[in-house]
């Protein structure tokens, strides 16, 4: 264990003499910088205001009858937003596509096919929304039947729209009352204690560079034996691939925590500043912890996912697909960029409060980020028997694995 | 498992056969090699960093054993234990200084601390660069790198040192010295030396192997090559225009030109009758290298 250690610690000595490590930490702490900015603060509502702005609703009757009456002018203007593996796309509906669509909504609606299409061809662009006569669903159908009826309808329309059920609220759009803006400030102060509002907000940026800058310091790293004339020589010592890998892996993880660090120290100033200006006490420890859980997972995946394919195939191809991956991260959220979770690597929240809906999404964050800690395991395991193989066989992978299995057969 | 101290000073390798793709770089390879300097013989591409890596371990075999003091090929980590490597064209990474290197090497070779604060100075004094703790590796030379690499490879002190073409590019004084270290390091344990530069090893090894496309195509004592050779090198004094011809008839092993004329080394069965004047020359190592060479379809 001892040598253990003195790997790591000889391994974070040699990358602090690193330019490339330099540079990430400039552009993981400049990034966040400039994308966070002044981030406003939730303010205390005065009464009496005569908006205090509109938010989504997770209202299930609000649900329903907005979600309908927005895919009913989606299907007038034949224009649909989706995002179907992440990147825009404006669909448009042939008459067979339509027609199946009527005909699912006639399962949920007291017309007939016919009489939908009717219903959509005699709206009036130029009429306001409030001024239509809005159709609702019939009184027996449940929130879980529409949701699945909305399914098949987002099916056809391609997938990746606001109609599939989990998306469905971001159809929604009601006025903030001034007891929900009472209770945003209120859950701000009293169970975000400030610091804990800008901690979600200060990991949404972070995730994002976080999810790509990492790349280039582990891709530098497996392939600096190489570079340096070295890897014959410790493939020939003693110490385990295992530990070898591990260490590296592990210094790498320490040294990001720098950054991450860095960066967090300007929002705890902030969330301390706003905190004494409110007389409230806040929770110091809000962005370690919260980095802990939201951006750690990210970094132990990404590292871990940089190293086995900058073994198996080499930097350059560990650095084009990571940044694919990075993009369709981005995109895949970029709808919805307030609790938007899923599978994705990035998860987002990028408001200051909203405490409502992130105590709603706090499960599916567990969630995702067990996920890609999971994934960084298996990555890191299949790096550990990959650098093993080629240990084993002078560096060599592709060849050895492929050629080697050709002339046995 | 036998306690390392207890394991012989043996190296056995049996019908040993390696491929790149589908070409064959290790051919039947039969060797066994015992303490003291083992030279490794043969020009570029022969196989004889290939076999060197298969003895360390770090490149596997197709089909034959590999033992090495008892330990078999299939045990990569025990063998890795007691061999030392220095490869061809080693080196560190750049920015770390002399001390640095061989600390981080002694921890892969499973050294604790104590022992590497004890054995680095000790070693960097042995191969001379005591002065050199904090030089970086990106400011060493060549030869100074080349210690660099012995030191290392002798950290764990291992029972079997492989050297790969240690002395290609230092300077003579600096071939000196390695050549001397080598022997050193060779009283009591297995030193292979692979190498085309029969010089080496003609100062330093007693047994030699001569490589030539993958084959082992002698095995012996450097006396015995010498043997082998006898009978077969002349040397004759001849104008230097009947240089072209001498080379298109005959393998030259070594030319010293004087002011009108040339005196020649040249390999030779039976030198013809035109070739009076020719008589039999000591072969020295060089010329018994070059003979098995042409023996063995080599060029000219």
């Amino acid at each position: 264990m001892s040598k253990f250690i003195d790997l790591i610690k000889m391994e974070c000595k040699e990358m602090l003499r690193s330019v490339t490590f330099y540079i990430v930490i400039i552009c993981i702490v400049a990034f966040f910088i400039l994308q966070y900015g002044d981030a406003e603060s939730v303010q205390k509502p005065e009464k009496g205001k005569v908006t205090y702005g509109t938010e989504n609703t997770f209202d299930h009757a609000i649900t329903i009858q907005q979600s309908l009456n927005q895919l009913l002018q989606n299907i007038e203007a034949n224009r649909f937003t989706t995002y179907p593996v992440g990147f825009y796309k404006e669909v448009v509906l042939n008459d067979m596509q339509k027609e199946k669509i009527y005909r699912i909504l006639a399962k949920i609606l007291p017309m007939n096919a016919k009489e939908i299409k009717q219903y959509v061809k005699n709206q009036d662009d130029n009429q306001e929304p409030s001024q239509r006569k809005e159709i609702k669903v019939k009184e027996t159908v449940t929130y879980e039947q529409f949701c699945s009826t909305f399914d098949e309808i987002d099916h056809v329309i391609g997938g990746g729209s606001d109609y599939r059920h989990e998306r469905l609220y971001s159809n929604t759009s009601v006025p903030v009352t001034y007891e929900n803006a009472m209770k945003n400030y209120n859950d701000f102060i009293n169970k975000d204690h400030i610091s804990g509002a800008y901690a979600r907000l200060y990991c949404d940026y972070m995730g994002i560079v976080l999810a790509i800058m990492p790349i280039f310091l582990a891709v530098t790293r497996m392939l600096k034996d190489k570079r340096a004339k070295a890897q014959d020589v410790i493939y020939a010592k003693k110490t385990s691939s295992a530990i070898i890998i591990l260490s590296r892996y592990v210094s790498i993880l320490i040294m990001l925590l720098i950054p991450v660090i860095l960066a967090s120290f300007h929002p705890l100033f902030q969330s301390i500043y706003i905190g004494k200006r409110n007389g409230v006490s806040i929770d110091y420890l809000a962005f370690i912890k919260l980095a802990l859980l939201w951006l750690f997972p990210t970094i132990l995946f990404v590292v871990a996912c940089s190293f086995f394919l900058s073994e198996l195939f080499g930097g350059l191809v560990s650095i084009l697909i990571q940044t694919m991956y990075w993009v369709l991260s981005i995109f895949a959220s970029s709808n919805n960029i307030v609790g938007s979770i899923g599978k994705n690597l990035i998860p987002r929240f990028n408001k200051v409060g909203e405490y409502e809906i992130y105590a709603r999404i706090f499960q599916e964050l567990i969630l995702n980020r067990l996920l890609y800690v999971f994934l960084s395991i298996i990555f890191i395991i299949a790096t550990i028997l990959i650098y093993d193989f080629k240990r084993k066989d002078g560096g060599r992978c592709h060849e050895a694995l492929f050629l080697h299995s050709k002339r046995i057969h | 498992m036998q306690k390392i101290e207890e394991l012989p000073n043996r190296i056995v390798l049996k019908n040993v056969n390696k491929y790149y793709g589908k070409k064959q770089v290790l051919s039947d390879i039969n060797l066994e090699i015992n303490t003291g300097m083992f030279g490794l013989l043969g020009r570029n591409g022969a196989g004889k960093t290939t076999m060197m890596k298969a003895i360390t371990s770090i490149l596997s075999i197709e089909s034959g054993e590999i033992n090495v003091c008892n330990i078999s090929q299939k045990n990569p980590k025990r063998i890795r234990e007691i061999v030392g490597y220095l490869p061809q064209d080693f080196s560190m990474y750049p920015n770390m200084s002399v001390y640095e290197a061989m600390d981080y090497l002694g921890v892969l070779s499973g050294l604790d601390k104590k022992s590497r604060q004890k054995k680095i100075p000790e070693l960097l004094e042995k191969v001379n660069l005591q002065e050199n703790h904090h030089t970086k590796v990106k400011a060493m030379s060549g030869g100074m790198k080349r210690r660099l690499g012995i030191a290392q490879a002798i950290l764990h002190d291992p029972r079997v040192l492989i050297v790969d073409e240690p002395t290609a590019g230092l300077d003579p004084e600096e071939r000196v010295r390695f050549r001397n270290l080598l022997s050193e390091i060779a009283k009591d344990r297995i030193v292979i030396l692979s190498t085309h530069i029969v010089g080496d090893i003609e100062a330093t090894c007693e047994k030699i192997a001569i490589m030539e496309e993958g084959r082992i195509v002698f095995d012996g004592t450097v006396s015995r090559l010498l043997e082998q050779a006898r009978g077969k090198i002349y040397e004759v004094t001849i104008s230097r225009s009947e240089i072209d011809e001498m080379k298109q008839n005959y393998i030259i092993t070594n030319m010293l030109m004087l002011s009108a004329e040339a005196k020649i080394r040249f390999i030779a069965e039976n030198p013809e009758t035109s070739m009076k004047a020719a008589v039999e020359a000591i072969p020295n190592v060089e010329d018994a290298y070059m003979y098995f060479m042409h023996r063995t379809g080599g060029d000219r």
